[in-house]
């Protein structure tokens, strides 16, 4: 909580300085505090994000084949976020396995290289491409926002009562949701439900509270962070893409994941989806590349790969199922076929992050073998 | 039209200034009345583990009785009679007032009428953990810690009006034995100490001076600290004072020092001050043997 707190008492000078200083001063302004908040906290960190905002930048400008620049751009950026995730940062830092924010900006740097791939970036200069990586509501915690919006706010923004007062709900929600729902009640005093629980014998409800805990507890800190980040960005006049939309709402695993960390998925879908699918003409190669992408970005380990081929697995089929006959003939049956979707999207949501939520293989087997009535 | 309306912004002010003001009222409150209120927590769970001691000891009456002192490190490292075995240990009864916090422990003694209890159902020994007597700690200023008192004010003031009193546990009589050890990454940064001198705590004088006067034997006990931690506490001025400070001792009230005489690896620990289910048994077995051969 503490970096996030001190996150917010840089960002009030700068929600107030991005109102009071010329328009002139505004791009420099948000990378100056933001350097500064680096160079305080993680200035591995910032080293790492200026040289390769500077590489990226400077390749794709210079660039007489867009193509192949693009290529070394997003090779070299994802060949730095792999080694600061396989771990091997603390070869060089000892203190910090993983730059701050690390995630969240060499995905934005990969964004801008395919965008500029594409030549659909706006008109911009380098202090443009530093200020949106340096946007210190988003820098830590998302949501991965992207450039042509950053730039059409940026020019666009005025004073707005109105726009003000709804940045300073969405922190007030995001406060709410992380201390009260997510600390208090999830962590603190559903925790407290899970231990009477195990204590009076009651194993299978207790574990089964202890994996809905942890998915809910993952979404209100998220969702919550992120309602932070959203309404930061809301006081300064930016309004940054939304990043949960009531996930435990979606009726079916695809419209899970259009839920659930909008701006990651969503950045899987036109980064790797669509071209692996332009490609092969084959979406379950498209959907397996994306999970594979989606899973690593979190961790490069096995149990997050376990996690991905379960969601591979799981979209495919109801893909295979929604354009079958079989859908149609049970539709005919199936009472409320609307809240039985959304209770097997939310099980098998909550079942398959035991995968990622367990410590070890034995841990992680345990569980299914208390929640499926094999534990002796 | 808008789809939806926010608060206009004068609501936001509004609010924001109360919230500030309130959080400086609670705060000014809590810097003023926190350690009182603290003082009163810590002598209701005195008060309750003594009232346990006492039928403990009513019940044993053909065995050898042991008070100890302490504070949350004495009820993480010292083991029940009960908790062994065999049965070795069975001619000793073991009663502990500990004290689960690091703020004026010997004074929520005093306020429990332990020493009064003591000398109503005297033991023949009475252990009492070194810390308290040879160390306070510093004050931390930081803003963090300055903004925590607000909340401990809160919790401290609910639990002793009686307010979520139904969701307040009192300390075990046992106290607790944990049997893991959390990860070193976790632990946090080491309290600040600075050594006592044997006039700083006056208060607890008069007091060995009434064990010493009804024939109680009164051992200073030292539990251990993972061998990493107690090098950082330790260094050679603070050794000095601590040894000026037992002499002191010795020679008032003729109390004794047992320190334990192994160095524990961090395993043996469940935190960087308290022991675990293997340190506790460890350093409980040696205590006990100690203690049976005074005995005899």
């Amino acid at each position: 909580m503490e970096l996030q707190v001190f996150v917010l008492l840089f960002c009030i000078p700068l929600v107030a300085l991005s109102w009071a200083l010329p328009e002139s001063w505004q791009r420099y302004l948000g990378i100056l505090i933001t350097t500064l908040f680096l160079g305080l906290y993680a200035p591995e960190s910032l080293l790492i994000l200026t040289l390769t905002t500077l590489f990226s930048y400077y390749v794709l400008k210079y660039s007489t084949h867009i193509a192949a620049a693009m290529i070394v751009v997003c090779v070299v950026i994802f060949s730095v976020f792999v080694f600061f995730k396989l771990g091997l940062g603390k070869t060089i830092w000892i203190e910090r396995l993983l730059p701050l924010g690390i995630s969240y900006y060499s995905f934005r740097q990969i964004h801008y290289a395919m965008e500029a791939y594409k030549r659909k970036l706006p008109a911009h200069d380098l202090k443009d491409y530093f200020a949106y990586l340096f946007f210190l509501p988003t820098l830590l915690i998302g949501p991965i926002h992207r450039f042509p919006e950053f730039m059409k706010d940026g020019r666009r923004r005025r004073w707005d009562n109105s726009l003000f007062s709804e940045g300073l709900e969405r922190i007030l929600y995001g406060f709410v949701k992380v201390i009260v729902l997510g600390n208090y009640l999830i962590s603190a005093r559903g925790g407290a439900l899970m231990d009477m629980l195990e204590a009076n014998g009651y194993l299978w409800l207790s574990t089964y509270v202890d994996v809905v805990r942890y998915i809910a507890n993952s979404y209100i800190q998220f969702a919550g962070f992120s309602d932070i980040a959203i309404g930061l960005a809301l006081t300064m006049g930016y309004r940054v893409m939304e990043n949960f939309d009531s996930p435990f709402r979606a009726t079916d695993i695809s419209d899970f994941w259009q839920r659930w960390h909008i701006s990651l998925s969503t950045w899987c879908r036109e980064y790797v989806y669509f071209p692996f699918y332009s490609v092969t003409r084959n979406y379950y190669i498209g959907i397996f590349f994306s999970m594979l992408i989606l899973a690593l970005w979190h961790d490069i380990t096995w149990q997050y790969l376990a996690w991905a081929s379960v969601h591979v697995i799981g979209i495919n089929t109801w893909h295979i199922y929604h354009r079958s006959a079989l859908r149609v003939a049970l539709h005919r049956f199936i009472i409320a076929p609307v809240f039985w979707g959304r209770f097997i999207t939310f099980h098998f949501v909550v079942l398959s992050f035991v995968l990622i939520s367990g410590k070890n293989g034995e841990e992680i087997w345990r569980t299914f073998k208390i929640l499926f009535g094999f534990h002796v | 039209m808008p789809d939806q309306y926010y608060p206009p912004l004068r609501i936001w002010v509004i609010s924001g200034t109360v919230f500030i003001v309130l959080f400086l009222v609670v705060h000014v409150l809590a810097l003023r009345y926190n350690h009182a209120l603290v003082q009163k927590k810590q002598k209701q769970e005195a008060t309750y583990l003594l009232k346990h001691v006492v039928e403990h000891f009513k019940k044993n009456e053909s065995k050898t009785k042991v008070m100890v002192l302490g504070s949350s490190i004495v009820g993480q490292g010292i083991a029940c009679e009960e908790e062994f075995d065999d049965t070795t240990f069975r001619n000793i009864v073991m009663g502990k007032v500990y004290v689960p916090a690091y703020y004026k422990i010997v004074e929520s003694w005093i306020d429990a009428k332990v020493f009064d209890s003591i000398l109503k159902y005297p033991p023949a020994v009475v252990l009492i953990e070194i810390d308290q007597l040879a160390y306070k700690i510093k004050e931390d200023t930081s803003f963090f810690d300055r903004a925590q008192e607000s909340i401990f004010f809160i919790k401290n003031l609910k639990i002793t009006t009686g307010y979520s009193w139904a969701n307040y546990k009192m300390p075990a009589y046992c106290g607790r034995s944990i049997n893991e050890t959390i990860p070193d990454s976790m632990l946090a940064p080491t309290i600040s100490w600075e050594a006592r001198t044997f006039e700083d705590l006056c208060v607890i004088h008069p007091e060995l001076k009434r064990l010493r006067e009804a024939g109680i034997r009164i051992i200073l006990i030292q539990i251990p600290r993972p061998a990493e931690i107690e090098v950082l506490l330790h260094d050679e001025k603070k050794d000095k004072q601590l040894q000026a400070l037992l002499t002191a001792y010795k020679l008032h009230y003729q109390i004794d020092y047992w320190s334990y005489p192994n160095k524990l690896p961090y395993a043996y620990f469940y935190d960087q001050g308290h022991l675990n289910k293997k340190g506790r048994t460890t350093y409980s077995k040696w205590l006990y043997t100690k203690l049976q051969k005074e005995i005899r």
